[in-house]
């Protein structure tokens, strides 16, 4: 099943303003994003977003998937690959 | 410029040592990426711990992390930025790292710091409570705040498909820290076997007979000079990460006897 990147970031943006407590993130989430790029993407948010990945698509993540959700474009590889 | 690390299973006084390290003329020394023990700092080398697990179950991945994390003109970067001649990274994850670090870096070196198998997995395992140092598995009952969560995603785990994997769902907190002792200190060992002269290993439990000896042996070993040492260890005396809950599980003498023969295993494979 492949989807749009657009998703993706749509995803991760609410999940990381939820988690923060703010309408508006210091920089918007892109296809080229990456933890720390908002700065409200930090080890705590993280958490967040890769609970968020796995309800939205119900994929079954392990941890040892974590790896792969640091980026926009590595999290769309790797969820493209799975799903 | 000159690029060394320290490297160890956690729990063996490397805030201590990276704060000593500092202290001298010429050297920064980075505590899993922060300078001067603030880890609300910004940090001085990007932080990595997801890339530890990632790094250890897919051996392909690790060039391409230490180029990306660790490279060459990130090095010399932050040299100049900090204004100093050698830069030492001290984290749990260069173990993992080590190999590709030492083909990296030509002129790297590493200390490996070991910890006795007992006084390690006492120290790092959590049975309750959040574990503000959290470095080794939790009893798997244990609720984890988000923080320990995502600290413990980074953290060595058997890879999948292998018969410690199968195995791992059924182990105690016990077995699994024996676990993450031997593998952490065997990828030290492989390190110092390919690279005899350039990887130094270190029984952490020296560092409490003399503590002198063992700075002054870390030194050496980068080729730094010595002078200062005393002042150096008076400087990192605040920046002990002593555990403040103690100890939560009891001596070996109180293990299971499944653990205690695991732990005898792999103490008779690392050799420490």
């Amino acid at each position: 099943m492949a989807f749009e990147v657009e998703e993706l970031i749509a995803l991760v943006d609410r999940a990381l303003r939820e988690t923060s407590g703010v309408d508006q993130l210091s920089a918007p989430v892109t296809a080229q994003s990456k933890m720390g790029e908002p700065e409200e993407w930090d080890s705590l948010s993280f958490i967040s977003v890769f609970t968020a990945v796995a309800e939205r698509y119900e994929a079954d993540l392990a941890d040892d998937d974590a790896y792969h959700f640091t980026s926009i474009p590595a999290m769309h590889a790797f969820l493209n690959e799975i799903l | 410029m000159q690029f060394h690390t320290i490297a160890s299973t956690g729990r063996t006084a490397t805030t201590f040592l990276a704060r000593a390290l500092d202290s001298f003329e010429g050297i920064a020394a980075v505590h899993e990426g922060h300078r001067d023990g603030d880890k609300d700092s910004e940090p001085v080398l990007p932080l990595l711990n997801l890339e530890n697990r990632a790094a250890y179950q897919d051996r392909s991945k690790v060039a391409g992390i230490v180029a990306e994390k660790r490279g060459k003109e990130l090095v010399a970067t932050v040299c100049a930025s900090e204004s100093v001649q050698t830069l030492v990274d001290v984290g749990y994850y260069n173990s993992v790292l080590a190999d590709a670090l030492l083909d990296h870096h030509g002129g790297l070196r590493l200390v490996g710091v070991i910890r006795n198998l007992e006084g390690f997995v006492r120290s790092a395992t959590a049975m309750v409570g959040e574990d503000p140092l959290p470095v080794g598995w939790p009893d798997p009952n244990k609720p984890l705040v988000t923080r320990e969560r995502f600290i413990g995603m980074g953290r060595l785990k058997p890879t999948r498909g292998t018969k410690d994997a199968e195995a791992w769902d059924g182990w105690s907190a016990i077995m699994r820290n024996i676990w993450l002792w031997r593998e952490t200190n065997a990828l030290l060992l492989d390190a110092r076997r390919r690279h005899p002269d350039r990887v130094l290993l270190l029984p952490f439990e020296r560092l409490k007979d003399d503590p002198e000896g063992f700075l002054e042996a870390i030194l050496d070993h980068f080729e730094q000079p010595k002078q200062g040492i005393s002042k150096a260890l008076e400087i990192a005396k605040g920046y002990e990460n002593r555990k403040k809950s103690g100890y939560q599980i009891g001596p070996l003498s109180e293990w299971s006897e499944a653990e205690t023969a695991f732990a005898a295993e792999a103490q008779a494979q690392i050799g420490f």
